[in-house]
């Protein structure tokens, strides 16, 4: 068997009862099996290992910090472009 | 609130001031600089994929960076699908209104933000098929002035 710790956390309600109805509806066997597919979808989220993959895991999580504008970031092309009409 | 296509984004970030719509487009991201403006995550990817292919990786990756951190942008990433059904579901709406695949992705992301009334393109072939109006930076500079 897997090597098991006890983990305390506090959840509100609202979101224990979700859970618990979940469990009843036979998608977990019980509290800790829901709590541990939702810490492996975490993990798997923020285990991304491109910069840009982990950029995007901080700014969906409301993590990243904000701050200037890319406005200014203008680019020299060494040859011509054309944009679609 | 505005929706910028990555075709607005490119003549500006690319400066390229050949094309005839180069100013109207300058004078049109002036007039919203300090507004929130919304990009949706495939119009930021098309315009990173120009700049790598015009400027380099390294450019491009910086200014997707510069995105996700701005304080004058929202990203749009509307839910992703769970099954291929769940998206042929979802954009068959927009595709039946003639909208290509790319222009549908644009339209579900535009449609799960609320506050953006307008998008803003040169396209158009995207016009009276989008979930908000579609209008060009020359037609928004119009509106501002009057």
């Amino acid at each position: 068997m897997t090597d098991t710790v006890l983990l305390q956390v506090r959840v509100s309600a609202s979101l224990l009862r979700r859970v618990d109805e979940l469990c009843a509806e036979g998608l977990f066997k019980n509290r800790s099996d829901a709590v541990n597919d939702a810490l492996r979808y975490l993990v798997l989220r923020y285990s991304r290992t491109s910069p840009e993959g982990k950029l995007t895991s901080l700014y969906l999580g409301g993590r990243l910090a904000r701050s200037g504008s890319p406005s200014g970031m203008i680019f020299r092309s060494k040859r011509e472009v054309e944009v679609e009409f | 609130m505005d929706a910028v296509g990555s075709d607005v984004l490119t003549l500006h970030h690319l400066a390229v001031e050949s094309d005839p719509r180069y100013r109207d487009n300058e004078l049109y991201l002036q007039s919203v600089k300090k507004e929130v403006k919304a990009v949706t995550i495939y119009d930021l990817l098309n315009l990173i994929a120009s700049v790598a292919d015009a400027v380099g990786e390294r450019e491009a990756r910086e200014l997707y960076a510069a995105y996700l951190r701005s304080e004058e942008h929202v990203v749009l990433f509307p839910r992703p699908p769970g099954s291929w059904e769940e998206l042929v579901e979802e954009l068959m709406p927009f595709v039946l209104r003639g909208l290509d695949h790319n222009g549908a992705l644009i339209a579900l992301a535009v449609a799960s933000q609320q506050e953006v009334s307008r998008y803003v393109t040169w396209r158009k072939t995207y016009r009276g098929k989008m979930p908000v109006n579609v209008v060009s930076p020359k037609e928004c500079l119009r509106t501002t002035s009057v």
